[in-house]
């Protein structure tokens, strides 16, 4: 398969039920080589699930998953040395010395890289003498990363990494995760519930909502393409005529926010055109916002 | 220079904005070398290629240019220019402000003392720190 190394993150028509309720629903996700891609959807909209399957953790219901290249579930074993994964909660047993976790994480990894290790080890200033259970939430984090990362994966996965984390141990993560992808150009998917992060560290976005894949798109054409058209009503109580590409729409008192994708003047005119309206002007987003409009957008489509 | 995504200015442009003003301001020389691409993303904690966006349209505006061997340094007629590029756009925030003033009905005497009032906020924050 060609197209495997080409997209070292691979998911096809994935579906996950847990009982009654359709938890990932028919989706289908590719992420190019190198690229860093922030997941993002609500509680609930099947992040976790979906990457617990990536990772051979959890059985699909249907659809296909090839990591690194490698079929999952059935070539899990061998796919496991090929990726780095960071869980949403730390996966260190608390009464092991840091030194002592990296030696039985090495254990595991034929490919593992004694000097990326080390080299790690000084990057996030970890003390190899300390027990896991007593390190503070960033060094656990840190640590995981480390074991994570060591033994030089293609592909690296996290979940949610820096959720609770105070913003200098947020930073400080987020730098080790850049300094060691950037050098080694892996392929990362990390999903968060801060937009910020998102929009500042990630190539592309994909959008979770309710179990389906939203939107998946680079984020720097996204935000040059989605903007707000605010207008002035003047008649509130008449009806309104939308323009092509609308996401969402609200009015509040005269004032009518209109977020369209695809800007472009046409559809400014369109409004302009087709209702009265007293002032428009052309606004820019920031990922925050254009992530809060699809999903409001999805809701009332629904 | 900070970064704020929250803000609906796109990244690369406050990059970019950020080392325009870092040479209006002689924070950078004509010939001192700018950041590499990777030591920048790292500091400020964006993606690599979101400075490489910025760096590519301050090399078209001709504040920097690539030196063989060495990096991104400012070229010598930059001051002048960052200063050209920091005026513009301080003249569009004020026309958005005037204009702003115009359509909610603020008479000129209102902005001058609105906009004293807001060197003088900046001062004493400036002092306190």
């Amino acid at each position: 398969m060609s197209d495997v190394t080409e997209f070292p993150i691979m998911v096809k028509n994935l579906t996950r039920r847990f009982g009654k309720s359709l938890v990932v629903n028919d989706l289908s996700l590719s992420i190019p080589f190198g690229k860093m891609v922030g997941f993002i959807g609500l509680n609930g909209a099947g992040k976790t699930t979906t990457i617990r399957m990536m990772v051979g953790l959890l059985k699909p219901d249907s659809g296909e998953i090839a990591i690194a290249g490698y079929r999952v579930p059935s070539q899990r074993d061998s796919m496991k040395s090929h990726i780095g994964y960071v869980p949403d909660r730390p996966n260190v047993y608390g009464w092991m010395r840091v030194q002592e976790a990296i030696d039985f994480a090495r254990a595991f990894y034929p490919n593992w890289n004694p000097d990326h290790c080390e080299r790690l080890m000084k990057m996030f200033d970890l003390d190899r003498s300390q027990r896991a259970k007593n390190l503070s939430k960033g060094q656990g984090a840190k640590l995981s990363l480390l074991l994570a990362l060591s033994h030089d994966p293609e592909v690296l996965i996290l979940d949610e990494p820096t959720s609770g984390f105070d913003p200098l141990v947020r930073e400080e993560f987020l730098q080790g995760v850049l300094a060691a992808t950037s050098e080694r150009r892996q392929t990362v998917l990390f999903s968060s519930h801060t937009l910020a992060d998102v929009e500042r560290l990630a190539d592309s976005v994909a959008i979770l909502h309710e179990g389906r894949l939203v939107l998946h798109s680079p984020v720097d054409s996204l935000l040059d393409c989605t903007k707000r058209i605010r207008a002035v009503l003047e008649d509130v109580s008449s009806a309104r005529q939308t323009p092509p590409g609308m996401v969402f729409q609200q009015v509040s008192g005269r004032e009518w926010t209109i977020t369209v994708e695809k800007f472009s003047r046409d559809q400014v005119e369109f409004i302009r055109s087709h209702n009265r309206v007293l002032q428009i002007e052309v606004l820019d987003v920031s990922l925050d916002d254009v992530f809060k409009d699809i999903i409001r957008g999805t809701r009332g489509a629904a | 220079m900070r970064i704020d995504p929250s803000t609906p200015v796109p990244i690369f442009q406050q990059i970019a904005d950020g080392i325009r003003g870092a040479v209006a301001a002689g924070v950078y020389r004509a010939g001192d070398l700018i950041p590499s691409v990777r030591a920048q993303a790292l500091t400020l904690l964006v993606n690599p290629n979101t400075v490489q966006r910025a760096y590519e349209q301050l090399e078209r505006d001709g504040l920097i240019a690539c030196k063989k061997g060495v990096g991104m340094v400012v070229c010598n007629e930059s001051i002048a220019s960052a200063r050209n590029g920091v005026d513009q756009a301080m003249r569009m925030l004020l026309e958005q402000v005037v204009q702003y003033a115009r359509s909610a009905e603020i008479n000129r005497t209102s902005v001058d003392r609105l906009y004293r009032d807001a060197w003088n906020q900046s001062d004493k924050r400036g002092q306190s720190r």
